[in-house]
């Protein structure tokens, strides 16, 4: 090929490549304006109405449908550099509590729980931190909220990656707008906040290191659910089974407080893609069934008022990319699987 | 000042992608040939300047026989690398679009590698200018081209896209045929044509194919465990450096003892066996 020729060549590779960088500059899409969907976010309350938050174009949306319409209705929606965590209904399902954070935790740490009351759709700002809230649960009697705060966004080990650390639980009165600090656990990590009915215990699910004293039997630690009398925090006891070889995840309590649901792994020792599913432990037989065998990612149970009716989220893209949620429900016992259509207008 | 013979003959040579030596080696031979039938059309009564023409027609067009000698002794290869270039560019440029409007990122530093190496393995074949062919500069590229389809693989494979399947088919067939231009420029291309040395870089190139494959996996592993890159990390690059190490070693002591350098050949293949039969069947190792 002539020297002309091959320099024409070249000069046009280049000319489509800075095309495709302009084009690239113009459509491209912070990771914050990339989240779309519903996510796995979500309560019932006592009437069959279901909080749950869709992203769309990073936007985070509260949406509010009862089980038996067919559309859900926008309660609020904020900027795509934040996200809503945990609407959760008082115990009367009039007024709904959510928090909404900063998606960009490395610059600055900051939570705001909100209050929908239900009856005016009117929204409130309860109080903002400067830490993460994570999760968010009313007392029984409506009077205070209990939340699980974490102090601090970093890796506390080098081959780690950076996440909320540092948990404790919270309380904030709603009356007197004080906050007191309920436990002092100072705790890696925590998920799944429920309050007792008579508010005098939460249960949570943490890392159960109580025997760890060498490195290598942190790696052995397995993940359980504990109860706290929040008079005697340092009567703290795991409550599901102290001897289960796989650890057990996102879970909840039956209104009696006898039996409880959690998400577990299925074949821990296949090899290949966990599967996750959920399962029922009654803490007096101390008796545990499985209750679900999809076979995906099944996870974030959600009780009825009446203790009838199990919700759960079903991530259909677990382990392929983003994930693809889609709300089920069953009865206690597992039966009758049916998907609830979420339709956002 | 060059005779008309002489700048003849460099063209013709300009159309081969023969190494420095070998160049040289057949710019002599043809420009001898030319300068025995020059002199004798000049003992049957031409001038000088009528013969050296004569003699070069005779011969044929520059470019022609250039590109006849070039697919002598490369059968093909010009093809496959145009093939490749134009199949890197292509794939670039099609992930780069999909990922871009799927998914909202603009992948630029990749873009701008992938297309920069693909115009230089465009350029390649095409050159007839420069002399770049050395084998170092062809595997290191290619090399490098692996690596920026690996990259392609991975964005690839994290795409929601009905096209994805066909797209990671088509990455893996550019890599294929990377990987085939790398065995073919070390062992058939460029190297003396002796079987022994054919079979040392055979064993190095795939013991490397092997090692890089299992360093890259875990580098990519971590950096999706931490999210971002650790110095830490690069303790992983650990074997890759020694095999490295190794492969400069034997060719230095090769000339000293063949026997020693083959035994060094083998050694980080028999490592990875040994890892492999250790990770899927353990029960050898404790019987």
């Amino acid at each position: 090929m002539k020297k002309k020729n091959i320099i024409i060549l070249m000069l046009f590779l280049l000319i489509i490549t800075a095309a495709l960088i302009i084009i690239g500059f113009v459509f491209n899409k912070t990771e914050n304006e990339k989240q779309n969907g519903l996510s796995n976010q979500y309560d019932v309350s006592p009437q069959h109405t279901i909080a749950y938050v869709s992203y769309q174009e990073g936007k985070p949306q509260l949406f509010l449908q009862n089980e038996n319409e067919t559309t859900g209705i926008m309660a609020a929606e904020f900027d795509e550099n934040t996200m809503i965590l945990d609407p959760s209904f008082s115990k009367d399902g009039a007024i709904l509590a959510f928090i909404t954070t900063n998606k960009d935790k490395e610059t600055k740490l900051t939570s705001t729980v909100h209050l929908l009351d239900l009856h005016t759709n009117e929204i409130t700002e309860v109080f903002t931190d400067s830490s993460t809230i994570a999760e968010v649960a009313f007392h029984p009697q409506g009077s205070s909220l209990y939340y699980l705060r974490a102090g601090t966004f970093e890796n506390y080990s080098p081959i780690a990656g950076k996440r909320p650390h540092d948990f404790d639980v919270y309380e904030f009165h709603l009356q007197d707008q004080t906050l007191k600090r309920l436990t002092n656990l100072s705790q890696y990590s925590i998920h799944s906040l429920y309050v007792s009915s008579t508010g005098e215990r939460v249960f949570l699910q943490r890392d159960d290191d109580s025997s760890v004293e060498t490195p290598e039997e942190s790696f052995q630690v397995k993940e359980r659910i504990f109860q706290i009398p929040l008079d005697r925090p340092e009567k703290m006891s795991v409550i599901s089974d102290p001897k289960r070889e796989v650890s057990v995840f996102s879970f909840t309590m039956t209104p009696s407080e006898k039996e409880m649901i959690y998400q577990s792994i299925s074949n821990p020792d296949e090899g290949g893609t966990y599967k996750y599913e959920l399962y029922k432990y009654n803490v007096e037989t101390k008796k545990e069934i499985q209750l679900t065998h999809i076979g995906e990612y099944v996870g974030d149970p959600v009780v009825s008022a009446d203790g009838k009716t199990v919700y759960f989220m079903l991530d259909k893209k677990f382990a392929k990319g983003a994930p693809e949620y889609h709300l089920y429900k069953m009865t206690i016992d597992g039966d009758n699987i049916e998907e609830i259509n979420l339709f956002s207008s | 000042m060059k005779s008309k013979l002489e700048q003849y003959v460099e063209n013709i040579v300009r159309h081969t992608e023969c190494s420095k030596q070998e160049k040289e080696d057949l710019y002599e031979e043809l420009l001898i040939h030319l300068e025995l039938s020059r002199d004798q059309l000049i003992e049957d009564g031409m001038t000088l300047e009528e013969a050296e023409k004569k003699a070069m027609q005779l011969f044929g067009n520059e470019g022609e026989i250039g590109s006849q000698i070039q697919q002598s002794l490369f059968p093909y290869r010009k093809e496959l690398m145009l093939t490749l270039a134009v199949s890197s560019i292509l794939f670039t440029i099609t992930v780069y679009l999909i990922n871009l409007f799927v998914d909202g990122d603009a992948q630029i530093g990749w873009l701008t590698m992938s297309m920069a190496i693909g115009a230089m393995l465009l350029f390649l074949p095409l050159n007839q200018f420069f002399h770049l062919n050395k084998k170092l500069w062809l595997n290191s590229l290619l090399i490098i081209h692996a690596l920026a389809e690996l990259y392609g693989w991975l964005i690839v494979s994290g795409l929601d896209h009905p096209a994805t399947v066909g797209m990671v088919i088509w990455d893996w067939l550019n890599i294929a045929l990377t990987i085939g231009l790398v065995y073919r420029t070390t062992i058939y291309d460029y190297s003396p044509n002796e079987n022994f040395m054919k079979i040392l870089h055979g064993l190095n190139i795939t013991s490397g194919i092997i090692i890089s494959g299992i360093t890259l996996f875990f580098l990519v592993g971590m950096l999706i465990m931490i999210g971002e890159f650790h110095p830490r990390m690069l303790i992983f690059m650990s074997p890759l450096a020694v095999w490295i190490g190794l492969y400069i070693f034997q060719l230095k002591i090769v000339n000293k003892s063949r026997k020693m350098a083959f035994l060094l050949g083998l050694v980080p293949l028999i490592i990875i066996v040994l890892l492999f039969l250790w990770i899927y069947y353990p029960q050898l190792a404790y019987r």
